[in-house]
């Protein structure tokens, strides 16, 4: 599922955020990206997801070749790829329904189709019971669920969670956590960025351990060793 | 396709009324060159109008001595017939030139009692010259004042002079009017392609985080772009279509007071009213190509896809 071949991405000011970093992530995986802040995760999910361009090194998501994406392929990619983030940029104006409708809308999908999808996802995260609510009227954890069935509406084959839980307590950072499994057990690669060490040593999943932009540890079953 | 249409539209209309202030501003701005524009176009047809009233009434009346034949003036009418520019010529006997001056004199006998005095016809013929263009009657002045007619030519009426300075003089006028018109319609033109490049950047960054969600899930660069530009064209639809409608009210009402000082020359409503389709669409495509132009660049200097 995602590929990468000897990765490295400088920025102006000789800051080397990622070095050389080879690994690949098969399909249907669980894996947990692990490492303390500015070790260079959230490089990595910015990379996949042709945010920006690696300096060297090659990029494979999903069988595709991305390392010289051009700009109008850029969405076609982000259809294919989920994406949460720990501060789950929803709509403040919009009710849960429609933030998570509106990232069909922009994608041109039909009001019928929407219809459909949506209170489908709402199921899946658990707020089919609160579609009709805002964001400032929901939990933490509720508000990252939006966020995740918001990242699944185009039933992405990848599914990148950076730092889901880093707002949340353990209670809701534990739920969010079983439903990234439940995602992952649905058939969906989970790509999880995160520096929580307890979630990390529960989930008994592949771990891969970053530290200065490199690659220090990678084990199949795996704990937070920093 | 249909959808995503229909949802730049609706995103577009968001826009405008987020940022309802602001759209209003924009689009007065634009309403106003748009009116600046029309009153210019409008006092150049009028001035055209008066312009070609007042070529109708020039003529040029050449008058031959009594002692000229017919034959010599014949002579006379074809040599002017022959000159560019000549429309037509109208030759008056001597007995026409009489009858005439005794029509006019009906009414004051001591205009008529000289001619009793005199005892015959003292009119020699003449011929009325009508030409296309105002430089026409010059070159026939020209060929007149050639030694060759000096026997046979006893003068030419002044008022074609008079005339013609006066038309020398409002063309000018004319020509000033559109310069004035055309620098304060580009100043406002300027102002106005400011305003939309300054309502697109506040409308980038009041959308800046549905943007950005817009990017994440997968939205077309198209996508993301088109409502700022829709809502250009918006801006410019509404703007054609108030100034439009203020014009008219505006013309409607002037129209009356036009023809009272004109006697009917100038008929501005009239030419608006025929012409509106064209004009007005000049207008608006004009308008949305430069406030697209404006658009685009502040998407390409803010908006990052």
């Amino acid at each position: 599922m995602i590929n990468l071949k000897n990765v490295t991405k400088q920025y102006p000011g000789n800051i080397v955020a990622l070095r050389n970093v080879t690994l690949q992530i098969a399909p249907g995986e669980f894996v947990s990206v692990v490492g303390q802040s500015g070790a260079g995760k959230s490089t990595i999910v910015r990379l996949l997801m042709a945010e920006e361009p690696a300096s060297r090194g090659r990029i494979v998501v999903g069988g595709w070749d991305i390392t010289d994406i051009r700009l109008r392929e850029v969405p076609v990619l982000r259809r294919q790829i989920g994406v949460v983030f720990q501060d789950y940029k929803l709509l403040p104006k919009k009710t849960v329904f429609e933030n998570v409708a509106f990232a069909l809308e922009v994608c041109g999908e039909s009001r019928q189709k929407i219809r459909t999808i949506v209170p489908q996802l709402l199921k899946i995260v658990g707020l089919e019971d609160r579609h009709k609510r805002f964001p400032d009227q929901l939990s933490g954890g509720e508000q990252q669920r939006v966020s995740i069935a918001r990242a699944l509406v185009h039933r992405p084959k990848l599914l990148l969670a950076d730092e889901p839980t880093g707002n949340l307590d353990s209670l809701n950072a534990r739920e969010i956590i079983d439903l990234l499994l439940k995602i992952n057990e649905l058939g969906t690669t989970v790509m999880l960025v995160t520096h929580n060490r307890d979630i990390v040593n529960s989930l008994k999943r592949r771990v891969i351990t970053i530290e200065r932009g490199e690659i220090v540890s990678d084990q199949p079953v795996g704990r937070y060793i920093l | 396709m249909l959808y995503a249409t229909l949802r730049v539209i609706k995103f577009s209309w968001k826009n405008i009324w987020r940022n309802f202030w602001l759209s209003v501003i924009t689009m007065s701005t634009i309403i106003i060159t748009l009116f600046t524009i029309s009153l210019v176009l409008a006092l150049e047809v009028g001035l055209k109008q008066i312009i070609q009233t007042a070529e109708k009434h020039i003529d040029l009346s050449v008058y031959f001595y009594p002692s000229v034949t017919e034959a010599q003036a014949n002579s006379v009418i074809t040599v002017i017939k022959a000159i560019p520019g000549i429309q037509e010529t109208v030759y008056i006997t001597k007995e026409q030139s009489l009858a005439s001056y005794e029509k006019r004199a009906q009414d004051s006998p001591e205009l008529l009692a000289p001619l009793k005095v005199i005892g015959q016809n003292p009119f020699g013929a003449a011929v009325t010259v009508r030409a296309n263009e105002p430089a026409a009657y010059q070159r026939v002045i020209d060929e007149l004042n050639k030694p060759q007619y000096k026997d046979l030519i006893e003068g030419q009426k002044k008022e074609f002079e008079e005339n013609r300075q006066f038309i020398d003089a409002f063309t000018a006028f004319t020509d000033k009017v559109r310069v004035s018109g055309l620098v304060i319609s580009a100043f406002f033109a300027m102002i106005a392609a400011l305003l939309i490049f300054n309502a697109i950047r506040v409308a980038i960054y009041t959308h800046r985080e549905e943007i950005a969600i817009m990017k994440l899930v997968g939205a077309t660069n198209w996508f993301v772009r088109a409502p700022f530009l829709t809502e250009t064209i918006i801006y410019s639809a509404i703007a054609v279509l108030i100034s439009g409608g203020l014009f008219f009210i505006l013309m409607y009402f002037l129209q009356p007071y036009l023809d009272g000082y004109f006697g009917g020359d100038v008929a501005i409503y009239s030419y608006f009213s025929h012409n509106a389709l064209m004009i007005f669409g000049a207008e608006l495509l004009a308008t949305v190509i430069l406030n697209i132009i404006a658009g685009s660049f502040a998407l390409r200097r803010y908006l990052r896809v």
